[in-house]
């Protein structure tokens, strides 16, 4: 239990009530939309969450960072247990931090990119840097320096998502993800919502990024020939469960599942016509 | 013949764009009407009583029944005329609003402060929280509110608290209503859920991330909901439920004056205009404002 570094999910199982069955009063039919899936991603290894729509990836990302509750299964960091934690210990999970796919929804349209970086800081002082939290300048230095490794100006502080582009909103969420350190990126189809000559740049940022601070990252996709440049690792979703996990070159050159042979040559063929 | 042709043929579009820029500006004076006119009540009602150097509720019986205009017997001229115990019209108006409008604000700030607090809690926390504050918010709906009003004030002596009580009862359900559906969808935003993944306490989220996204309606449901407090206080006056009869307000005035209908209009009437034209233009103002915020949203 103990020797596990990095993220350990064991026969994690989770379902959202589904729709009432008839009408008004009729019973809920529970949708399973992960089935007893078990992943581990180890410190510094990207994993790529790859599947079909529907096939329960963000799910698994929003059991580790607590937003769904799972019926069944666990979720540990660091061997300690990320499940059922008190409102008090939600701390555990600092070292995990989320992407959100539209750029611009995930940043509050009223705050500044400075006002959201630093709400990191405001709910976990004992990882903000130095003063931070009482002195406006070094919070602003803090800010603009986090800015930088992301690629932005100091001006974007003071700019409100509304002023920004889809790729420095993007930015701006990744400068925030990194404000408290974490040891784990989650990246829910993090570039996907943006331009393609925008993605691949926010790519190469995130890429950078990682290793520049020796990340793990859960990268989720549709597109897999972002799992080829990014990831370690792949496993592949279908319909709740895991079919096949295998590290990059493994899955790309030898398929062991049905299902994976399916996607795969469904991408060749999208390559070849573009 | 040329000097002619210049002359007549400069077809000048000149005098059409006046009559167009006078249009729209008139179109605007007209818009904002009902906004000044609500000012006007608000500014009577602060600091009109002060240009009133006689008691609204006192009268000479020689002076009772005089039409708008009258000259009074110490000298004065009943602008809006007197009513059936001489006591003019026109304090009772201006003492009125004042009435009108400081039951009004504290009815909707109260009511806004209430339903404000529960719908946010409800809708962000859904679950057991939400579940009791509906079905509360379901019960007292089957009330129409008046009813409840009146049931409240009729039971209790009158008093300014229990006016204001007896209409803020079910007033506040129509805020709850409002920030309950909005903080339901306001939590499913991705800025909420990043902010609770980073651990961000949940007051503070209510605060920073749901609570500035629903002031703006808030304010335009308030203004809506003052008019139908002022209507609400009118009538619980005008059945001798309201405030305490040495206190003034529009519906008692209305009340006092429903035996001289025929006779002497203007004691029923004049309140009841002043009355009307309150609740018309802050109506008005209401349904801009909440048109201003839906777009925003
Ligand atoms: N809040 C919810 N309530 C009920 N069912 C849900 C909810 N969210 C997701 N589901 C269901 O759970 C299943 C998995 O959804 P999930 O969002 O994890 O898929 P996904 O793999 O991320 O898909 P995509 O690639 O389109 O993002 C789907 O069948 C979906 O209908
Ligand atoms: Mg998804």
């Amino acid at each position: 239990m103990t020797d596990a570094a990095g993220l350990r999910i064991t026969d994690l199982t989770v379902t959202y009530p589904g729709p009432r069955a008839a009408g008004l009063v009729g019973r809920r039919t529970p949708i399973t939309a992960v089935d007893a899936v078990s992943l581990d991603v180890a410190p510094d290894e990207t994993v790529a969450l790859v599947g079909e729509s529907g096939s329960g990836k963000s799910t698994i990302a929003r059991a580790v960072v607590g937003l769904v509750a799972p019926s069944a299964g666990s979720i540990e960091f660091d061997g300690a247990s990320l499940l059922n934690l008190r409102p008090r210990d939600q701390w555990a999970r600092r070292n995990i931090a989320m992407i959100f796919q539209d750029p611009r929804s995930a940043l509050n349209p009223r705050l500044s990119a400075a006002a959201s970086i630093s709400e990191a800081w405001e709910a976990h002082p004992d990882v903000a840097p130095e003063g931070v939290r009482r002195d406006q300048r070094r919070r602003r230095a803090a800010v603009v320096d986090l800015l930088a490794q992301v690629g932005l100006d100091p001006d974007v502080a003071g700019k409100r998502p509304t002023a920004l582009s889809g790729g420095q909103c993007q930015r701006v969420s990744i400068a925030r993800a990194l404000a408290l350190s974490p040891r784990l990126l989650i990246c829910d189809e993090a570039v996907s919502a943006l331009d393609v000559s925008v993605q691949a740049q926010v790519l190469k940022l995130l890429v950078s990024v990682r290793e520049a601070r020796s990340l793990s990252m859960l990268f989720i996709t549709h597109d897999l020939g972002v799992v080829r440049q990014v990831a370690d690792r792949v496993a592949v979703m279908r319909h709740g469960e895991l079919v096949e996990s295998a590290d990059v070159h493994t899955l790309f050159t030898a398929p062991q599942h049905d299902y994976t042979r399916e996607l795969l040559s469904a991408a060749v063929d999208l390559d070849v016509r573009s | 013949m040329t000097t002619m042709g210049l002359v007549q043929n400069p077809a000048p579009p000149a005098p059409l764009a006046p009559a167009r820029a006078r249009r729209t500006r008139v179109r605007r004076v007209v818009a904002a009407l009902p906004i000044v006119v609500f000012g006007l009540y608000v500014v009577a009602a602060i600091i009109g009583p002060l240009f009133i150097d006689y008691s609204p509720v006192g009268g000479e019986l020689d002076d009772r029944l005089l039409p708008p205009g009258s000259v009074l017997s110490d000298g004065g001229t009943a602008l809006f005329g007197t009513d059936a115990l001489g006591r003019d019209l026109f304090g009772q108006v201006v003492y009125g609003a004042r009435t009108s409008v400081f039951i009004g604000t504290l009815v909707v700030l109260i009511s806004a402060l209430v339903g404000l607090a529960v719908g946010t809690v409800a809708g962000y926390r859904g679950g057991t929280t939400d579940l009791v504050a509906s079905r509360v918010i379901d019960v007292l709906l089957a009330f129409p509110g008046i009813l409840l009003a009146i049931v409240i004030a009729g039971v209790f002596d009158r008093s300014l608290a229990i006016v204001v009580i007896a209409l803020s009862v079910t007033n506040w359900i129509g805020f709850a209503r409002l920030s309950r559906s909005m903080a339901m969808s306001l939590r499913e935003r991705d800025w909420v859920k990043s902010a609770t993944v980073m651990g961000v306490r949940r007051r503070r989220i209510i605060a920073r991330h749901i609570l500035p996204f629903i002031a703006g309606p808030t304010f335009a449901l308030a203004t809506t909901e003052f008019a139908g407090a002022i209507l609400a206080e009118a009538s619980l006056s005008f059945l001798g439920l309201g405030l305490p009869s040495a206190s003034v307000s529009w519906g008692q005035t209305i009340a006092a004056g429903k035996e001289y209908l025929a006779s002497a209009w203007w004691i029923s009437a004049i309140p009841g205009i002043a009355l009307a034209l309150l609740v018309i233009c802050v109506g008005f103002t209401g349904d801009r404002l909440t048109r201003y915020f839906g777009r925003r949203r």
